[in-house]
């Protein structure tokens, strides 16, 4: 048997939500069980063009979808383009490896913003993937699981930690 | 030529190859060794081998047959299937445990061009008098389209319904598509609703085209309730059923039955789609005519026994489209597409493991098919599922696909269990699970039908009632959220 964090009801052991209130049961987010799986190799080293802010828009050959980043509370527009694949947190002076998005001008610190938080790929479709941050990302309000991707749609509000965004799509 | 040389060497591609590859390799060998091009005098009767090599390599039922005939492998099966656990092992535990097991099945790599099979379809029309006005004009106009679409060896008859049956349209018959579309534009909405008449109608004019080289399928479209004559209804579909033939249904506007239909359409593994206003009846025939116009394999069975003392508690369908199965073996999944899988996830009880047993089973047996394009329809895909037995739990979480679906899968069970504890009386948990579910939507953003919920949960509360409109819009709301993309709004 296994018991609801969240409402106590018990369930059979393997069971992955509760049938009473329908949280979630098994302990993805429990550190003390989980080795970090993040590998530094798959990370895309940034160079210098594809640092935040990046002027150029996709050229029109270019048939990715445009994407970007409405922070809420100060509405600034931050444009992902130029590749496919971009890693979002916050740069501190001593970091081996710098997030392509640099929240940390933006309150990132304040907000609970990892210094590697996700990673966005821009592709067919577009998604997220929680780089185990230490308070998680959430997509219109549901925290998602680290490691695993998670679409994103036009409209849908992205919180890093506690930073708020809207995500915009065009076509 | 080599005696050791089979189809596949001459050709210079492997065992499994693709069509698409073999059709490559073909192209490429035929234009090296045409006796136009080719001038060694042995190129001919290369070219001649090869277009022979060919010619049974790119069609599947002879590449079977050839293959058994030459001991190439085995039969290479017409459906591929990738079965995923939420966990890698079975837990050594001294009480029941459960594990959830995700199968999917499509077609197999050597029938991605197979051509599609007919259609011998029925129609059965609702015309009672509460489908007066729009909810018929609409069916019509839209039945009319589908005349219009029809290929030249499809079959698609029409029978209407209200206390009594009229075949508007027999099955197979080449009436001409202007007689067609006038007898459709005559019906009038009159009289109650028996679906049991229908149905009966509709099935007979199947029976008159009924192969199994076409798929067969009923489409069964009411707004209403059809009184005494249930168990009739499922009795029939049943049988239809173990003939092979598929039933769908749509039911419009908060009257009709949907615990009935769904039980009637389960039987055959089909589908119930629930719509509210009459915009979305064009929008179901479409789909549900592009899928029946899809499949692959029919009549998909799940004809397994389970291991001693492991029960499936819970069986349903991802896709191609989402519903509820029941858990009683044989299951019937429905339909594989050629374009979309069938994946049906099972919710499975383990009992606890006693001993020093390393391997459980947990349920052994095989997948019943009917593939219209072969030569013999009829197949069994052996189907084992099985897991290892450990000593800790594997720390991985489970994959991601199934956690997602089982997320939502949770919430649909939700209102089932709330609308359980309704029928028995138990009013207090059937809001408590109300209030919680809405809760959980609201964090998942589905703001509107965590408003509808709540409003049940008030209306229970209150009137100790639920209301039709609110549990349709819940069961196949909360339903919904497992199809992908769908946004807040968009179903209801």
């Amino acid at each position: 048997m296994i018991l609801c964090p969240n409402c106590q009801h018990h369930e059979i052991t393997g069971a992955l939500y509760c049938s009473a209130c329908g949280g979630q049961l098994i302990h993805i987010a429990d550190d003390s069980t989980r080795t970090a799986q993040y590998k530094k190799e798959v990370i895309p080293t940034p160079t210098q063009d594809n640092l935040w802010p990046i002027e150029h828009p996709s050229s029109p050959s270019d048939n990715h979808k445009g994407l970007s980043l409405l922070l809420i509370g100060n509405e600034q527009l931050i444009p992902l383009a130029g590749k496919s694949e971009f890693t979002i947190g916050r740069a501190t002076q001593d970091q081996e490896v710098v997030p392509d998005i640099d929240l940390s001008t933006h309150g990132g610190y304040d907000y609970g913003v990892s210094r590697l938080h996700a990673s966005i790929s821009i592709g067919e479709q577009i998604t997220i993937t929680d780089l185990n941050s230490i308070n998680g990302t959430y997509v219109n309000g549901r925290k998602i699981l680290p490691n695993y991707k998670h679409s994103l749609i036009h409209g849908d509000i992205l919180a890093l930690g506690t930073l708020k965004m809207r995500v915009l799509i065009s076509n | 030529m080599d005696k050791d040389k089979n189809f596949y060497t001459i050709l210079g591609v492997p065992h499994n190859a693709t069509q698409k590859e073999i059709r490559r390799a073909y192209h490429a060998a035929a234009r090296r060794f045409h006796p136009d091009v080719n001038k060694d005098p042995n190129a001919g009767t290369v070219f001649l081998k090869i277009q022979e090599a060919y010619e049974t390599l790119a069609n599947p039922d002879e590449r079977i047959k050839y293959n058994k005939s030459h001991s190439i492998e085995d039969d290479i099966p017409p459906i591929t299937l990738n079965i995923i656990y939420s966990r890698s092992s079975i837990v050594h535990l001294e009480e029941p445990q459960l594990i959830y097991t995700l199968i999917e099945m499509k077609p197999s790599q050597i029938y991605e061009e197979k051509k599609l099979a007919p259609l011998n379809v029925c129609l059965v029309l609702d015309r009672s008098t509460s489908m007066q006005g729009a909810r018929l004009e609409v069916v019509k106009e839209t039945a009319i389209e589908l005349v219009q679409q029809l290929n030249p060896n499809d079959s698609l008859a029409i029978v209407s319904f209200s206390d009594h049956a009229e075949v508007l349209i027999p099955s197979g018959l080449q009436i001409d598509k202007t007689t067609v579309v006038n007898r459709i534009r005559q019906l009038h909405a009159s009289g109650g609703t028996e679906i049991f008449r229908g149905l009966e109608a509709g099935y007979k004019e199947i029976r008159r085209n009924l192969r199994p080289s076409n798929v067969n399928h009923l489409i069964l479209i009411t707004d209403g309730r059809t009184y005494g004559d249930e168990q009739d209804c499922i009795d029939l579909a049943t049988r239809s059923a173990t003939i092979g033939i598929g039933l769908s249904g749509l039911g419009i506007g908060s009257q009709w039955n949907d615990v009935f239909m769904d039980t009637l359409t389960n039987r055959s593994g089909g589908n119930c789609t629930y719509i509210s206003s009459t915009e979305d009846i064009a929008e179901f025939f479409k789909k549900e005519v592009r899928s029946i116009s899809q499949v692959f394999a029919e009549g998909v069975t799940l004809d397994v026994d389970t291991g001693p003392d492991v029960e499936i508690r819970y069986a349903f369908r991802l896709e191609p489209e989402i519903a509820g199965l029941e858990p009683k073996l044989p299951i019937p999944l429905g339909n594989i597409q050629m374009d979309i899988a069938l994946k049906v996830i099972l919710e499975m009880l383990v009992p606890a493991i006693s001993g020093e047993s390393s391997q459980v089973s947990l349920a052994e047996g095989s997948l019943r098919l009917n593939i219209p394009s072969r030569e013999v329809p009829l197949y069994n895909m052996p189907i084992f599922l099985e897991r290892p037995v450990t000593e800790a739990p594997n720390p991985q979480p489970p994959p991601a696909e199934i956690l997602l679906a089982t997320e939502k899968i949770t919430l649909y069970r939700m209102q089932e269990n709330a609308r359980q504890e309704f029928s028995t009386g138990d009013i207090h948990s059937a809001t408590r699970h109300l209030e919680n579910l809405a809760s959980r939507l609201t964090s998942l953003g589905k703001h509107q039908l965590a408003q509808t919920v709540l409003i049940e949960a008030e209306n229970l509360k209150r009137q100790n009632r639920y209301s039709e409109e609110g549990d349709k819009k819940i069961k196949y709301g909360t339903r919904a959220l497992l199809l992908p993309d769908i946004t807040d709004g968009n179903i209801l």
